[in-house]
């Protein structure tokens, strides 16, 4: 089965609340995840999705959601939006295909709340570029 | 009547050619794609008049296939020598679409998912009919409740894959590190802690199970499947599915306990173990050998719970196989629209093509899932050359039962003329059977009567006696990102 590894970070700055983690299968595919939160797994809510904490308990965590998709549609390209709710981050995105012969495929994403704002952190909007004064 | 000359033996040269050709085309092009059958319904072989049916089944588009028509079972020959490529553009590049917009798509979703290009050629004595045909479905029915049934498995097989391989990848983590760091502050930590204290089967079995157990509830379906899936149907499925993973669990580590790992011990540790009289007993020492084996046992249980992981793996596969299956009939009320044209091409003049005819139709169809029946309308007008006769207005219904690998259908078309308002109603009259031989080996007969066509002889109408196979060449098309 195809493996396939991506990373992207929050800063703590950008949470606003009680984070809720969820994945949206696109590409008229389908699957399943599950939530780790720093090697424990999580369980999910009832609406599907899964409470990953608060800033204070996310400073410096590292969330794992482990993600298979299957594929139901006739294209190999699937594409997965992981969702966070409670947060100015995301929804990162991850974009791949699946290999000849092989229908399904395990997508391992990493979100690393970070205590200070840097230049991976997402930013939830672009900043606008102030005009220097004449 | 036409008397038929079908030699079984011809019949199955032609066959073992049919079968041939897709082997041969599998062995050029690497990496391998899937062959996907389909029934031989395409717009551009109905403008040339030389499909088996007249009214054509809606079926789930496919991004890419092949078509090849043998000729009439008549021939001397019946080497297939009609060919049509079909192609629907909408899935040869991504889309943004979830699994329920696929399954009950929009009209607006149905129109770009269905519309489909399809090209096909038939030779006539020495030149070649070229048609070009464009369908689109702006009601394409929904996914059907063993397509639902199936995702619902899919699910559970799912959980069983990622509750398998996260507790291979923290067992491997643990053994290696000899550590229960990767446990962090999770409540089975403890559990485990006893083990690693005091290493016996019911402690190693708990913390497998319960850990299996922790990972497994925590796998979340695809939101999308709400109102696709039932939802208990999901929750009967992996109750099941969780209750025989732990017995497995439970059975690994017997059977692991029955097989006494103390022999591959050396040193003061194992002579310790092993009861050796001069070995060191003082309870450092004994807390040492007993921690060193546990961290052995862990070790030695990763490859029965890789196992379960791998099977999973296998199920998982299997079941997308039966999601496709279930996948290639909508359910309930459909609409499909095409146009096509046809030209004369003459063998040695390209540029000497000459338009023949041109068809606009509408089929309106109906699909019962609980008696697998479908009944599909269609109306069609006919605009052709002078030279081919009148314009011609076709109207009928087609009728097909489902029976395992077999789909029988009659068809019946009443055709007019435009020219001749006084011209009598002639019908085409056809029985098909469509038969799955193997999973993706696809034959289909049509026999009956065709209309009457006066201007070619043809008074009463001839027999139609047609063999067709169809060959999808790839719903996977190799297309760059």
């Amino acid at each position: 089965m195809k493996n396939v590894t991506h990373s992207d970070s929050c800063s703590v700055a950008n949470v606003l609340g009680e984070v809720r983690v969820s994945v949206t299968f696109r590409g008229t595919h389908t699957g399943s995840f599950r939530v780790e939160v720093d090697g424990n797994p999580v369980q999910p809510n009832a609406d599907g999705t899964v409470t990953v904490g608060t800033a204070t308990t996310l400073k410096g965590a590292s969330v794992l959601i482990v993600t298979v998709v299957n594929q139901v549609g006739p294209t190999k390209f699937f594409e997965l939006d992981y969702v966070m709710q409670g947060t100015l981050c995301g929804p990162f995105t991850v974009q791949d295909t699946f290999d000849d012969g092989d229908p399904n495929a395990t997508v391992r994403e990493t979100i690393r709340f970070e205590a200070v704002v840097s230049r991976r952190s997402a930013s939830p909007r672009k900043r606008s570029r102030k005009r220097p004064r004449r | 009547m036409m008397q038929l000359r079908f030699r079984v033996g011809r019949v199955c040269t032609a066959m073992a050619i049919s079968f041939l050709i897709p082997r041969l085309v599998h062995a050029q092009t690497p990496p391998p794609f899937e062959l996907d059958l389909s029934t031989p319904d395409v717009a551009a072989f109905t403008i040339l008049g030389v499909a088996p049916t007249q009214i054509e089944r809606p079926l789930t588009p496919r991004a890419l296939a092949l078509s090849l028509l043998g000729a009439a079972t008549d021939d001397e020959n019946l080497i297939p020598n009609k060919y049509a490529l079909v192609a629907a553009p909408f899935w040869m590049r991504p889309n943004k679409l979830t699994i329920a917009d696929y399954f009950r798509p929009t009209v607006r979703e149905s129109l770009a998912q269905t519309f489909t290009f399809s090209l096909a050629t038939t030779p006539v004595s020495s030149n070649t009919d070229i048609g070009v045909g464009l369908s689109v479905s702006p009601w394409a029915g929904h996914g059907s409740a063993a397509f639902a049934d199936a995702l619902a498995s899919l699910q559970a097989i799912n959980a069983r894959y990622l509750a398998a391989d996260g507790l291979v990848a923290l067992l491997t983590e643990i053994a290696n590190g000899k550590s229960l760091d990767p446990l962090g502050t999770s409540p089975l930590r403890p559990v485990l802690q006893g083990f690693i204290d005091r290493p016996n089967a019911e402690a190693l079995k708990d913390f497998l199970q319960r850990r299996y157990e922790e990972l497994f509830t925590s796998v979340v379906p695809d939101p999308a499947l709400k109102g696709i899936v039932d939802p208990d149907a999901i929750a009967q499925q992996k109750k099941t599915a969780l209750a025989t993973a732990k017995r497995a669990l439970g059975t690994a580590v017997d059977t692991l306990f029955a097989s006494d790992p103390l022999p591959v011990l050396s040193g003061p540790v194992g002579d310790l173990l092993r009861h050796v009289p001069e070995a060191p007993t003082d309870s450092k020492s004994i807390q040492e050998a007993r921690s060193i084996i546990a961290y052995r046992v862990l070790a030695q249980v990763i490859p029965p719970v890789a196992l379960l992981k791998s099977s999973a793996e296998t199920a998982m596969k299997a079941s997308v196989a039966e999601v496709h299956s279930e996948d290639k009939l909508r359910m309930g009320w459909m609409l499909g629209v095409a146009g096509a044209f046809a030209s004369r091409v003459p063998n040695d003049a390209f540029t000497g093509g000459q338009q023949l005819r041109w068809a606009f139709w509408a089929s309106p169809a109906y699909r019962n899932e609980a008696v697998h029946v479908e009944i599909i309308g269609i109306v069609k007008w006919i605009q052709r050359d002078v030279v081919e006769g009148p314009d011609l207005f076709d109207f009928g219904a087609r009728v097909v039962k489902q029976a395992g690998r077999t789909a029988v259908s009659a068809e019946f078309l009443g055709r007019t003329e435009r020219a001749d308002e006084t011209a009598p109603v002639t019908q085409r009259l056809t029985a098909n059977v469509d038969y799955k031989i193997v999973d993706k080996a696809f034959v289909t007969v049509a026999f009956g009567k065709d209309f009457a066509d006066p201007s070619a002889g043809k008074p009463k109408g001839g027999i139609v006696s047609i063999l067709g196979f169809s060959i999808g060449l790839s719903k996977n098309p190799t297309v760059g990102q």
